[in-house]
């Protein structure tokens, strides 16, 4: 569905170059630090910036090139962008109803009532959650086949975050063949919502894995100096020096505890991917 | 587009309130002024009219609103496409109503004013006002709210030196009064004809410039 093929963006500090796909059915997630270049690969797909070289193309078009009518079969949520404050989800239904042909008003209003959100006061009234609510609602509204969310639960309280999260799901399970790609700070909302995780680090991916691999493949190793000296690091993505010696990051985890029995190894969570892999690679 | 219509023009009932204060303020111009108060009722209206449709991008661009805009069914040169529509749709409207109001207020008042000139005098003042605000829009939509309101202060300030150096030229230059004396013979032969002609010719180009210049747009 999604083919981004060696898209670059040249800034005085900073290069983007990435590669990947999202395909039907799939939900994709991007994860790294602030300044990784997320939200610049969320543009130059949403065509909202001219990239310095690459090609990429959704719906089989290029995105340079898509029509008014493949654009309604998007929907985007931003963390800073949206519908002007003023405006009441009523006013928005109108701008919704009067731009794409598969949005259903009173649909509409009612899963914003389900949602407990208030139809006739302004944006500028609405909580950080509610906004965050009415946002996907919005980018849910008109039937589109694929989603780009980025950071769509920034700032949200754990029970909100987990009603937005349903919510999605929901959509997703509602028809198939759509696709997702969305980013996050909280690492546990993509390993309960994504197939696959792409991990962005300074312009470059440094690592596409899906979730099952690394619930499956992928550990921690905690090791002392004497010990860091004796495994085998072949199969070791990243180490750190801590405190109390290293902490590795491997998808070997099964050799390492046929192997290596005495050491203490835990399966890998993506916060663990961030840490280990943004910060500096095995010595 | 039907979408963008819609948010623009829930966005103007908002201002409701300067359309009636507008709509009084060029009415008393009248009453107070007269003849001339047609000049500075539209003027006036037009002006605060344009200054409200201004807002309408303000309010899209404000927090980057833009890039969320630009996810909905539309491309960039529509959206450009369609503010500019909206800005000669605005100075049409109220340029109507202002002559209407004026034409009505010639018959009250028993005015010796032709409804030619009448046309002239507010077509004129309507393609200036598209003049500024048409450059202003451009500049806005390309860089964004704080840096228009400089390009317009420039602009004014231009408009100014213009003025300025009419005033300047017809009276300490040998060439100026000739120039003058040439207009003024024009505008008596052709009436405001040549004035909107001109004009006329400077709103295509800024229609035309303004609308691929305001491209890319700022987010």
């Amino acid at each position: 569905m999604l083919n981004v093929d060696q898209l670059q963006q040249h800034y005085p500090n900073f290069d983007l170059n990435v590669s990947f796909t999202v395909e039907a059915d799939e939900i994709v997630g991007l994860i790294g630090r602030n300044g990784a270049g997320k939200s610049t690969t969320f543009k130059a797909i949403l065509n909202l910036l001219a990239p310095d070289a690459g090609n990429i193309t959704l719906f089989d078009q290029p995105v340079t090139t898509l029509t008014p009518e493949a654009k309604a079969r998007i929907g985007a949520t931003f963390p800073e962008s949206f519908f002007a404050d003023s405006f009441t989800l009523q006013d928005i239904g109108r701008i919704l109803q009067a731009s794409y042909s598969g949005f259903v008003l009173a649909t509409f209003f009612a899963n914003c009532q389900a949602q407990h959100l208030p139809l006739n006061k302004p944006l500028k009234a609405f909580s950080t959650g509610m906004k965050a609510k009415a946002k996907l609602l919005v980018a849910m509204s008109h039937e589109a086949d694929f989603l780009l969310l980025d950071e769509p639960t920034s700032g949200l309280d754990v029970l909100v975050r987990q009603e937005v999260l349903a919510m999605l799901q929901d959509y997703l399970d509602a028809k198939a063949g759509r696709a997702v790609l969305l980013s996050s700070h909280i690492s546990t909302d993509l390993e309960t919502l994504c197939d696959r995780i792409l991990l962005l680090d300074a312009g470059q991916i440094r690592l596409a894995v899906t979730v099952d691999e690394l619930q499956t493949h992928f550990g921690v190793l905690k090791l002392n100096a004497a010990q860091y000296a004796q495994v085998k690091t072949e199969h070791l993505l990243a180490a750190k020096p801590r405190a109390f010696g290293y902490q590795a990051l491997t998808d070997q985890r099964q050799f390492y505890q046929e192997n290596y029995p005495q050491l203490v190894i835990e399966p890998a969570t993506l916060d663990d991917l961030l840490v280990l892999l943004t910060e500096e690679d095995v010595e | 587009m039907k979408g963008l219509w819609l948010k623009d023009w829930l966005l103007l009932k908002a201002q409701w309130l300067a359309a009636v204060i507008t709509g009084v303020l060029a009415w008393g111009a009248m009453l107070v002024f007269r003849q001339t108060g047609i000049v500075v009722g539209m003027g006036i209206a037009s002006l605060t009219m344009s200054l409200v449709m201004l807002a309408t991008v303000s309010a899209d661009q404000a927090s980057h609103g833009l890039s969320f805009i630009l996810t909905l069914p539309i491309t960039a040169r529509q959206y450009v496409a369609q503010k500019f529509a909206l800005l000669l749709a605005v100075i049409g409207t109220t340029t109507l109503a202002m002559m209407a109001l004026a034409l009505g207020y010639r018959v009250y008042a028993h005015w010796a004013l032709a409804p030619s000139t009448l046309l002239g005098i507010c077509g004129s003042l309507a393609l200036v006002i598209f003049l500024i605000l048409g450059v202003t829009l451009s500049y806005q939509l390309r860089y964004g709210a704080e840096r228009a309101q400089v390009a317009m202060s420039l602009l004014g300030g231009v408009v100014a030196l213009l003025i300025g150096g009419g005033i300047a030229a017809v009276r300490y230059t040998t060439w100026g009064p000739k120039m003058w004396a040439r207009l003024l013979s024009d505008y008596t032969t052709h009436g405001g004809l040549t004035v909107v002609a001109v004009l006329g010719l400077l709103a295509v180009i800024v229609w035309l410039g303004g609308r691929h210049f305001a491209r890319p747009l700022a987010q």
